[in-house]
């Protein structure tokens, strides 16, 4: 098998993420909060590669986001670059993550990705908000499970 | 001798990244500034907003399927609250339309033929059939008098009889007391007096020796001050000579009948 189908796997899903942002941009997959595969996958892919590279893919997505939804750019890049670059940290000090492991720290960096948006850029709505990504951060970790199952298998394959 | 620290790779890119990210940030609040879209924004626009706009019924199609399926219940109760308010809009429509014929009644009386008179409306306050009057609701003060015509249903119903400042007193033409005079429009026109006999019957007398067929139209002479000529009075039934007096009848039912009107007007 060649090695580099994870990447490529995860470039396609990364796409399709992005194309999600537009296609359905209310898209609650529960009632009270939004999902967002595009930072689940971004920091899901820092846990499997160096801290350097995932630095790159927190400031594309922040890049991505911030253009499609118009939101501030800078705001995103900062709290992607540096949650990501973090995670990948965290994770290569330990690389026998499992599936669940893998699935909850990921969710966890993305609740903190958002709280760190929501200091940097303060909504009108604090409490709504705040309830919203509560929601949000735990269908974001039901997403990280399932992307995890898809992108583990290469990776991890691959590692050792 | 302090040995100087390198930088790992891995720091350099991420200091690249933040500084790139601040950039990118600081751009976007220009392109702001200047009322306008930074380049790296309009170019991930460009990339993704056409086919994700693209995916957009793709996405939408099966989540508004599911969400028909969550909320059947919801739908089932519009779906009576429709067919009540639609039995209710049937009521309303076969009311207007009601409404709508009797506006055109109406205005259809409104737009009758005035003889040569002014029409003034009135409406008709008390009955008596005992002494087949009527008590109408206007009097001298509208310029009513003694003697002027009244007309509803299309024909004369009645005279005015006596005057009073807001009211008026009228003889139904159905009354033996009152007599009007009437004419055939034959060549030589029959001309005579037409008398109430009963409250469905008139007698029309007339000296002329013509030939009168029953469904002819009996009409107001005019050989008067008050009542103009060419007012229907009634349709002929029958005729017959009575030698011995030597005159002519007719017997005719009367055009306006008081119990199937509410509204008349008297010819000024």
């Amino acid at each position: 098998m060649n090695p580099n189908m994870g990447w490529v796997l995860h470039g396609i899903m990364w796409f399709l993420a992005g194309l999600l942002m537009v296609a359905w941009p209310g898209g609650a997959l529960l009632p009270g909060g939004v999902a967002d595969p595009l930072l689940v996958l971004t920091l899901l892919i820092a846990t499997f590669c160096r801290p350097g590279q995932a630095a790159l893919w927190g400031l594309a997505s922040g890049v991505i986001a911030g253009g499609i939804s118009g939101g501030d750019m800078a705001g995103l890049c900062l709290s992607r670059i540096a949650l990501a670059f973090a995670l990948s940290m965290i994770a290569q000090r330990d690389t026998a993550l499992n599936k669940v492991q893998r699935s909850v720290l990921v969710g966890t960096a993305a609740l903190v990705a958002s709280v760190l948006l929501i200091l940097v850029s303060p909504p009108a709505e604090l409490g709504r908000v705040f309830q919203a990504t509560l929601m949000a951060a735990l269908i974001n970790v039901a997403l990280a499970f399932g992307f995890t199952h898809i992108l583990q298998y290469w990776f991890v394959r691959r590692v050792f | 001798m302090k040995k100087r620290r390198r930088l790992s790779p891995d720091t350099v890119w991420l200091i690249l990244a933040l500084l790139m990210g601040i950039g990118l940030g600081r751009m976007q609040t220009v392109a702001r500034g200047n009322q306008s879209v930074d380049p790296v924004t309009r170019m991930v626009r460009a990339v993704f907003l056409p086919a994700g706009s693209g995916l957009r019924p793709m996405i939408e199609g099966p989540a508004m399927f599911f969400r028909g399926i969550g909320s059947a219940g919801q739908v089932a109760q519009q779906q009576q609250t429709i067919a009540r308010l639609q039995a209710a809009m049937e009521v309303y429509a076969a009311e207007a339309a009601e409404w709508q014929r009797s506006y055109e009644s109406l205005a259809k009386q409104q737009q009758g033929p005035n003889y040569g008179r002014i029409r003034v409306p009135v409406q008709i306050l008390l009955y008596s059939p005992y002494r087949a009057t009527i008590t109408l609701s206007k009097g001298s003060n509208d310029g009513i008098e003694v003697g002027q015509g009244v007309v509803a249903d299309g024909g004369l119903l009645a005279v005015v009889t006596q005057v009073d400042a807001g009211r008026c007193q009228a003889a139904l033409i159905t009354s033996s007391s009152q007599a009007v005079g009437a004419a055939l429009r034959t060549e030589p026109p029959a001309v005579g007096l037409v008398r109430g006999e009963s409250s469905q019957r008139l007698i029309f007398e007339y000296t002329q020796p013509v030939a009168i067929k029953p469904g002819s139209v009996i009409v107001t002479s005019g050989f008067s001050e008050h009542i103009p000529p060419g007012v229907p009075i009634g349709f002929v039934t029958e005729s017959n000579k009575d030698r011995d007096f030597g005159s002519l009848r007719a017997f005719l039912v009367p055009r306006a009948k008081v119990d199937r009107v509410r509204e008349a007007w008297i010819l000024r």
